[in-house]
């Protein structure tokens, strides 16, 4: 896929990823791909520079849990409620935004 | 691992300070658990694996530094620090980080340690040997009047105190990493204090300097820090191996043990003060004893084997002064009904004023309706297994614990 589309939607396809439950980045990148069927393949490095800006912009917050293997404490991240109204926000904007492409494309 | 520490190093490469230790552990965490992951399927080369389907560090390191160090100056600057940064990166990174571990041997057991206080002054010179960062500052009281009154903790569990005026808190925040993972933890002692601003208690100068042990434990506890005392507290506490987080609402510690977000503090000798609604059942009255095993039944909307730690002590805020006996008993309790905690709670309450650091004439018998006896309660968010794995203890062993004479 074209990485300027990934790009431009990387914090809706975060906050969307993260929003049922919280999760650490590695099993992000793997959610993308299994939900969107190998669609979405990002490397975790393009991943942690983005989670970071939406952490600090407030739009998630993240805290070290240990799993229940033992071994070393993993980051886990959750959405805040005002990350919450941003992907609210980011739904619509791409859904009007989606619509009209599609109207568009759909008539030439 | 020595390959697994030289990508981490790559990637997080012209960070600094803390953030770059809390960078470091994500992507050790999240690594390890891929690998674990893999190996479970049956990987046999789970490490090259893991940080192939990472990516290369050198790509994760870029990403890191125009997050991290980009937006705070202009991309001039930038290439000339990142330059200057890099070249010397292998040279200064061992100076960067602040290591902080309690090595087997200095662990603190059998510690027959009788005082129950410790001085700020000592706390300060252990941890700052153990390489901890050690600030100290002394706080405002107008901090604590606004933000810690009476609230409701999101168990339902109504939380409250009664501090209001004249307060001054004397705090040390220690800055370390055990491990992988940084920490910060605040200790406060009280300088001085009122209750309800109708009972002024002096304290000695010095008197500032001791607190409580228990309080050094307990806010160790709340950062997630694996612990076990053993010594002069029985029972001993059993907590899992890192594997449950204690419960938080983000909000500062405060004042220790007394004021802590995630404690339940009840009146022992009534059902609370007038106009407060009291989620505890007493069932039995402590006073006119000195010795008071009691049952509570607290009701609370946790589901049932929600597993709880407790710890009682007598003399409110006394026992954050250092004026008696610090908390004398540690128990693990579970809901046995559908959100209802029941428990004993035998504690000893020493005569007021035995060990005391204040200067106080009048005398409160330990959970008397002046000086009532409390309770902290923990609810584990972690699973109920881990707590038979077997605990860390994270204080430093050489911890000549102060008299007071």
């Amino acid at each position: 896929m074209n990485p300027n589309l990934l790009k431009g939607n990387l914090d809706l396809i975060l906050l969307a990823i993260i929003e049922p439950e919280p999760i650490y980045g590695g099993e992000i990148t793997r959610e993308a791909s299994e939900r969107t069927g190998g669609y979405f393949d990002f490397k975790e490095g393009t991943l942690y520079p983005a989670l970071h800006r939406l952490e600090k912009s407030g739009f998630i917050s993240g805290s070290f849990q240990y799993l229940p293997r033992g071994g070393s404490p993993v980051k886990f991240y959750e959405l805040t409620e005002s990350g919450k109204k941003e992907l609210s926000s980011k739904r619509l904007e791409h859904q009007a935004f989606g619509g009209a492409m599609n109207a568009l494309l759909g008539k030439s | 691992m020595k390959r697994l520490e030289q990508y981490i190093s790559r990637a997080t490469r012209g960070l600094y300070g803390i953030k770059k230790l809390e960078i470091q552990a994500e992507l050790r965490g999240s690594i390890e658990a891929r690998i674990w992951q893999l190996e479970v399927q049956g990987s046999t080369n789970a490490l090259e694996t893991a940080l192939l389907e990472m990516g290369a560090a050198k790509t994760i390191n870029s990403g890191l530094i125009k997050e991290h160090l980009m937006p705070n100056i202009s991309k001039a600057i930038f290439v000339v620090i990142a330059a200057t940064t890099l070249t010397i990166a292998g040279i200064s990174s061992s100076h960067a980080q602040i290591s902080w571990a309690v090595p087997q041997d200095k662990r603190l057991k059998n510690c027959s340690c009788q005082q129950p206080y410790i001085s700020l002054k000592d706390l300060k010179t252990w941890f700052e040997k153990a390489g901890a960062t050690v600030t100290e500052s002394m706080q405002l009281p107008e901090l604590f009047e606004t933000t810690y009154n009476r609230r409701q903790l999101p168990t339902g569990i109504l939380s409250w105190q009664d501090m209001t005026t004249d307060i001054k808190v004397k705090t040390l925040d220690i800055t370390f990493r055990n491990t992988e993972k940084p920490y910060q933890v605040r200790l406060q002692a009280l300088a001085n204090f009122s209750l309800n601003a109708e009972e002024k208690i002096a304290t000695r100068p010095q008197d500032a300097e001791f607190i409580a042990f228990q309080y050094v434990i307990d806010q160790f506890l709340t950062t997630g820090l694996p612990i076990q005392f053993t010594g002069w507290q029985k029972p001993k506490m059993q907590l899992g191996n890192l594997s449950f987080l204690l419960e938080r609402n983000g909000q500062m510690p405060n004042m220790g043990i007394l004021y802590n977000d995630i404690f339940a503090r009840w009146w022992t000798t009534n059902n609370g003060r007038p106009g407060v609604r009291n989620r505890f059942t007493v069932q039995h009255s402590l006073s006119g004893a000195t010795t008071y095993p009691h049952r509570h039944v607290i009701r609370t909307k946790d589901p049932a084997n929600t597993v709880y730690a407790i710890i009682t002590s007598g003399g409110g805020f006394r026992v954050a002064a250092g004026a008696d006996e610090p908390p004398t008993t540690l128990i693990l309790a579970r809901t046995n009904a559908q959100g209802i905690l029941e428990f004993n709670a035998p504690f000893k309450v020493l005569e007021f004023g035995k060990n005391s650091l204040l200067e106080k004439t009048a005398r409160a018998d330990a959970g008397s309706e002046k000086n009532p006896a409390q309770a902290l309660l923990y609810k584990f968010t972690g699973r109920i297994d881990d707590l038979a794995k077997p605990v860390e203890i994270v204080l430093p062993s050489k911890t000549k614990i102060a008299a007071i004479k």
